[in-house]
């Protein structure tokens, strides 16, 4: 009898101390996860708050404006481009705004300015469609005559026929 | 294994009881110390332990709590904030060539004295500083030194991201975060509380709208070669400051001096004689307390001579003129015969109901109490009238003109952004109340809308817009050094406008300090040249901005009520 109890003295004692052992071994590591897990937050949080600062120095009005002008072909906008009602545009009697018409016209979203010393990449082309032939120096004399008995100040449509016609 | 049955008889047979006993008694002694122990390690383990880390992670924490909480201004946008900034200090101990490193040191901090980082090297302390916050870069120079008697420390370090563009209104810390001025010093309580450490306060403030008016307030300084300028933007019907600018201005991340002049704020500190825009408030009160109605008028054919001083009009018509034309051509002697009308109890009630006789409540201690006259009799109640012999600050002024055009209702104003969804942790006053009626406020609007259009403001016209507002120019009162008495030649001009008039959203007041007239404006300098055209530059960037659109039609309002053509100059 009092061996069966010693017995099971003995091993309550051994399996509670294991357990007692695993459970604060356990607890400790979480612990320890849980501490690398806040000093990881709080360096976050500094980091966030120098992202925050920094953001807040590059979109500086000032700034924004200076860049705006220099790299983008927009100015600020002017009450003449607003309206007050959509129904002002048209003088139709139903009329509905579908979508913003911004997001149709890509010319009106922000575009980089053209570089004026950039070099244009399309090939060079004569301009007039004609092939390009060896020069010959009198055939090039008439053409230029020719060219001067038409009148810079004609219309679109008689520079065509112009051209046709010839 | 069957256990041996051993008996043993006779004598030997006690002392094997009576050890068997004993025995017994050890081995429970034994399995008692066990279950002690058992317990105890229970507990530690359970109880103790977690008492322990408990308290490191949070004494982890409080780093970060007892840090300064940020500004924001109404749309989030950073204002100051608080980023960990190294300092350099030095264990003069552990160096070995000061001389050396005293000049490599003063190659990468250039700002000090090589003479005093080698008597700090050299000193007899275990611990000196070299320098305090350094930029990163710098760190990294020093750290490329490779010394390991130099040592760094966190430190906190008050950053404003935006520089000068919101000085007045933000002041500035010192370098333990001691705050010296403005916001921070106002809400430090606030500001240094560890619980609310992340929550930031929220200004009402904007800071796009404070750009342009900086940008227009320094353009027209620069153009009429002016001393100084200030510019306020208020929400019309809640008292929020929604810009504030006084120039010149400091930059707040450099730890200035606390009594350098462009520390002082024009628009809260100085208290100014603001001349015609009173002219809004005397018009108000004969309408409201039925003086004078609408159609009525006075005589300003010849300049009146109250108490021996002689008041002209600066735009004289010289005839009479009704109370829209009192107002649109600032008349002065139309003025004040309406406050002779009105008394000194009617006149001293209303600006008192206007607040203009105490200081204004916005959240900065920096305010100017207004100069009221030593005694009210009737020379102060026409000077008065038209904004002479009272000085008060530009903001009393741009409030006052808010209530006038809102609908009647005083709010105080305001640096902390109203939103019924925001819970701030300050409380701001709103106790506002109604100072005039509806129906006088929309006349108010009216007239103020006359002027612009037909009146000295015509200046600040922005098509598209309606705007309503009032000019003023008052010569600068005479200070202590100057040996006289009375008025200097130099003037402040100002404008005061609201917009759109028909619904007003934004009251906006522009100064300048010491204008002087160029060409373009014949060499005028008056309110209306120059302080005009400065408001409608800003209404033409804030309107777009903000969404406001353009009014469909131009009405005019009293329109008849003026004799419009053959009156221009």
């Amino acid at each position: 009898m009092i061996k069966l109890f010693a017995l099971f003295t003995v091993l309550t004692v051994i399996i509670s101390t294991t357990a007692v052992y695993n459970l604060k071994q356990g607890t400790y590591d979480l612990e320890e996860e849980k501490r690398t897990i806040s000093s990881k937050i709080l360096k976050d949080r500094e980091a966030i708050k120098v992202l925050k600062a920094e953001m807040a120095y590059l979109s500086r009005p000032e700034r924004i404006e200076r860049l705006s002008k220099r790299h983008l072909v927009l100015a600020s906008t002017t009450n003449e481009q607003m309206v007050s009602d959509v129904k002002e545009l048209s003088e139709r009697e139903n009329v509905q705004l579908v979508s913003l018409p911004i997001d149709n016209f890509k010319p009106f979203l922000p575009r980089p300015k053209p570089d004026p010393s950039a070099v244009s990449k399309a090939p060079i082309y004569p301009s007039n469609g004609e092939q390009v032939v060896a020069i010959d120096f009198d055939a090039t004399k008439e053409k230029e005559e020719v060219k001067r008995d038409v009148p810079e100040t004609l219309s679109l449509y008689d520079r065509i026929l112009a051209k046709i016609g010839n | 294994m069957k256990p041996i049955d051993l008996r043993v008889e006779g004598v030997r047979q006690g002392a094997i009881e009576v050890v068997r006993n004993r025995m017994i008694i050890v081995m429970a002694l034994f399995a008692l110390g066990f279950v002690t122990l058992s317990f105890k390690l229970v507990s530690v383990g359970v109880f103790q332990a977690n008492k322990e880390i408990g308290y490191r992670t949070a004494s982890a924490n409080n780093a970060l709590l007892m840090a300064r909480a940020d500004i924001v201004d109404r749309n989030g946008v950073v204002l100051a904030t608080n980023l960990k900034t190294p300092s350099l200090g030095v264990n003069p101990h552990k160096i070995n060539d000061p001389e050396l490193l005293s000049y490599r040191i003063k190659e990468v901090l250039p700002s000090l004295k090589r003479d005093d980082i080698l008597a700090t090297l050299t000193s007899e302390r275990r611990h000196a500083w070299i320098k305090r916050k350094l930029t990163p870069k710098q760190m990294f120079e020093i750290n490329k030194l490779g010394e390991p008697g130099l040592v760094f420390s966190d430190a906190e370090k008050r950053i404003y991201p935006h520089g000068s563009l919101v000085s007045h209104v933000l002041g500035s810390v010192g370098v333990d975060n001691q705050p010296s001025a403005g916001v921070e010093l106002y809400f430090n309580e606030r500001l240094s509380d560890p619980l609310c450490s992340e929550e930031p306060l929220e200004l009402s403030i904007d800071i796009r709208l404070q750009h342009i008016l900086n940008q227009e307030l320094n353009n027209y300084m620069e153009k009429f070669s002016a001393k100084g300028g200030a510019g306020l933007i208020l929400d019309a019907k809640t008292g929020e400051v929604l810009a504030l600018s006084s120039l010149p201005d400091f930059d707040p991340n450099e730890n200035n001096d606390p009594t350098d002049p462009s520390r002082f704020n024009q628009i809260l500190q100085g208290v100014y004689e603001l001349g015609s825009g009173f002219k809004t408030f005397t018009i108000a009160s004969g309408l409201e307390s039925n003086v004078v109605d609408l159609g009525g008028g006075y005589d300003a054919s010849k300049p009146v001579r109250v108490s021996g001083f002689t008041i002209h009009d600066d735009h004289a018509k010289n005839r009479w003129l009704s109370v829209p034309e009192i107002y649109v051509y600032s008349s002065n002697i139309g003025t004040l015969k309406m406050a002779q009308e009105i008394g000194v109890d009617g006149q001293k009630e209303f600006f008192e109901k206007l607040g203009l006789f105490r200081k204004t409540d916005i959240e900065i201690h920096e305010k100017g109490n207004p100069i009221l006259p030593y005694q009210w009799g009737p020379t102060e109640l026409v000077t008065t009238s038209y904004g002479h012999g009272i000085a008060v600050t530009p903001l009393h002024l741009a409030s006052g003109v808010a209530a006038m055009i809102n609908g009647g209702r005083l709010n105080p104003a305001t640096l902390i952004r109203k939103d019924a969804k925001q819970v701030q942790t300050v409380s701001y006053e709103q106790d506002e109340f109604q100072v005039i009626s509806p129906e006088t406020s929309e006349v108010m609007r009216n007239l103020m809308h006359l002027v612009v259009e037909f009146g000295t403001g015509k200046s600040a016209k922005v098509d598209g817009y309606l705007i309503g507002g009032k000019t003023g120019t008052a010569n600068k009162a005479a200070e202590k050094g100057d040996g006289f008495r009375g008025y200097k030649k130099e003037i402040i001009s100002s404008f005061v406008a609201a917009f759109p008039i028909n619904d007003p959203q934004y009251v906006i007041f522009a100064m300048l300090d010491e204008p002087h007239g160029i060409k373009e404006t014949f060499n005028m300098a008056s309110g209306g040249w120059t302080a005009a055209p400065m408001v409608g530059n800003i209404i033409r960037k804030v309107g777009p901005l903000m969404g406001i659109k353009p009014a469909q039609t131009n009405d005019i309002e009293f329109e008849e009520m003026m004799l419009v053509s053959g009156t221009e100059e």
